[in-house]
């Protein structure tokens, strides 16, 4: 967990002939195959920091190295090649007419044989369990499907990081937990590192370091439980409270000795049964 | 209106359907042009015999190919009225001012009608058994000697098949956004022909929005996905030429050869 796979320095960012700044001054680090959530209000930055580290735009000032590399003009398709991104929307994401193809799309681009491009998409299609929509066209599948099948194109890819740009705020709660899982799952398989920026409280908390951003700027980072534990906060930055907290709180107030501590659901659930 | 556009393919597994799209599409293509060689009754049943061949082969129950002569039966028919009535010669049975009815008159009406039909029935035999993204390829792949002159192939292809692609996503969208304008009281199947076009432009203008949304996504997602251009790309579908496809041409050439035979008669 000690080697560094991203590193950001002083990164800046802004839009040109804006005059507000959207990132100011980040420096952070990520590790190998860590889970990162990265929260945040709407205009925080999420995005364009998830942008940035992709090449996809430009920074003002600041560095960003992926896996040893730095990131300027010249590299950019390298570090492309080790970043595969998920992004919100599920049907403006699928280039290819039907799922096979669109798995392939990133593969053809990359200039893979076409004889190792068909073993990688029916093996990626076999991990997100879509073989039975292999010929199907986008239009026939549902949202979860599509983010499925958006995994899998980025899976086939076979990238150091992955990148979740708010990946499941389309689908209802059924399909988000679902597609947590699988990723969670292929993460063990595969050794990824995982930066999911999200608004959705419970699927940061199951990260392994959250990151707050706020006005540019990272205000908090920790586990799950150092950075839920800190309330008030929260709620000023317009953001939600994971559930468990939200009900230790209320019993808090009245006046129960809940534990100083962030408590997960399950904790929250044992500390409920030796109650009294 | 999906239907119209896309809905027409039907899967299948016929010797048609298995055929490669390229060898479909030309000798469609070719259809077209062999048609004008057709002057008389044998041609024109060696013809449609050729056609009824087809519709067999393809395993499509016959009345999907009426249901694509259906929309264009008025514009049919008018041309048929204009060879009936203004072709001069021939045994005149009928005539008033410029109009004259005549025996050839009939003749080339039945036949043109005929031409018709065999074009409608070729061409959407060929939309009925090929997939629109196996002709996008297929244009692709004959469009490709162009390339020499600096027609961008690649990028002419990817714009098809994403444009096809993306045929039932702005669909359903149109669908959404009448049934939010309906539900606002506009009523578009009411009104003079003007206030129903008007009526029109409030569909059209978020439509265009959100496209262009849409657009800007998929830019930035395919460039995510390493997308560079087609320099150094290797494809994933391709097409296989089988000995079905060389018989298709072979056959092709025989009824050419034929027309050539019997126009003459």
């Amino acid at each position: 967990m000690d080697n560094k796979i991203i590193s950001i320095e002083n990164l800046k960012f802004q839009y040109p002939n804006q005059d507000n700044v959207i990132l100011n001054d980040i420096s952070f680090d990520i590790f190998k195959g860590e889970w990162i959530a990265l929260i945040g209000h709407n205009g925080s930055g999420k995005s364009t920091l998830a942008r940035l580290i992709d090449g996809l735009l430009k920074p003002l000032s600041g560095e960003i190295i992926v896996d040893n590399i730095n990131l300027n003009y010249d590299t950019l398709w390298d570090v492309r090649a080790k970043i595969a991104m998920v992004f919100q929307n599920p049907d403006n994401q699928f280039v290819g007419a039907d799922v096979m193809s669109d798995i392939a799309f990133g593969l053809e681009n990359r200039g893979i044989p076409r004889e190792e491009m068909i073993v990688r998409v029916n093996e990626a299609l076999k991990l997100v369990n879509m073989e039975k929509f292999a010929e199907h066209d986008p239009s026939h599948l549902s949202g979860g499907q599509k983010q499925r099948v958006a995994i899998a194109s980025a899976i086939a890819l076979e990238p150091e990081i992955i990148i979740l740009d708010e990946a499941t705020s389309m689908l209802d709660p059924e399909g988000r937990i679902e597609l947590i899982n699988l990723i969670n799952k292929l993460r063990k398989e595969k050794n990824f590192t995982v930066i999911s920026i999200t608004h959705d409280i419970d699927e940061a908390t199951l990260a392994d370091r959250v990151l707050v951003l706020n006005d540019g700027e990272i205000i908090t980072q920790g586990s799950p439980a150092e950075v839920f534990y800190n309330i008030n906060e929260m709620n000023t930055l317009g953001l939600d409270i994971p559930y468990p907290q939200k009900i230790a709180n209320e019993l808090k107030k009245r006046g129960y000795k809940v534990p100083n501590k962030y408590l997960t659901r399950s904790e929250l659930i044992d500390w409920l049964c030796q109650l009294n | 209106m999906n239907k119209l556009l896309l809905g027409r393919y039907l899967n299948g597994n016929s010797l048609i359907h298995r055929m490669d799209p390229r060898s479909k599409l030309m000798m469609s293509f070719y259809f077209i042009c062999i048609i004008f060689l057709a002057n008389n009754y044998i041609t024109y049943a060696i013809l449609l015999l050729l056609a009824l061949c087809g519709i067999v082969l393809s395993k499509i129950k016959i009345s999907f190919f009426f249901k694509g002569i259906i929309p264009l039966i008025w514009l049919i028919l008018f041309t048929v009225a204009l060879q009936v009535f203004f072709t001069p010669g021939g045994h005149v049975i009928w005539s008033y001012g410029p109009l004259t009815l005549s025996k050839a008159g009939i003749v080339n009406g039945v036949y043109v009608f005929f031409r018709f039909v065999l074009i409608i029935v070729m061409s959407t035999l060929l939309t009925l058994t090929t997939a629109p993204l196996e002709i996008a390829d297929a244009v692709e792949a004959l469009i490709k000697p162009l390339r020499y002159l600096k027609v961008p192939v690649h990028e002419i292809a990817l714009m098809l098949s994403i444009a096809l692609r993306f045929v039932p996503t702005l669909m359903d969208e149109t669908v959404k956004i009448m049934n939010a304008q309906k539900s606002r009281g506009v009523n578009f199947g009411e009104g003079s022909i003007i206030s129903r076009i008007k009526a029109v432009i409030p569909i059209l203008i978020p439509l265009f929005v959100s496209a262009f949304n849409r657009a800007e996504d998929l830019a930035v997602a395919m460039e995510a996905r390493g997308y560079r251009g087609g320099d150094g790309r290797t494809k994933f579908r391709v097409m296989k030429w089988h000995l079905r496809d060389t018989g298709l041409i072979i056959t092709f050439i025989i009824i050419t050869i034929l027309l050539l035979i019997f126009r003459n008669y």
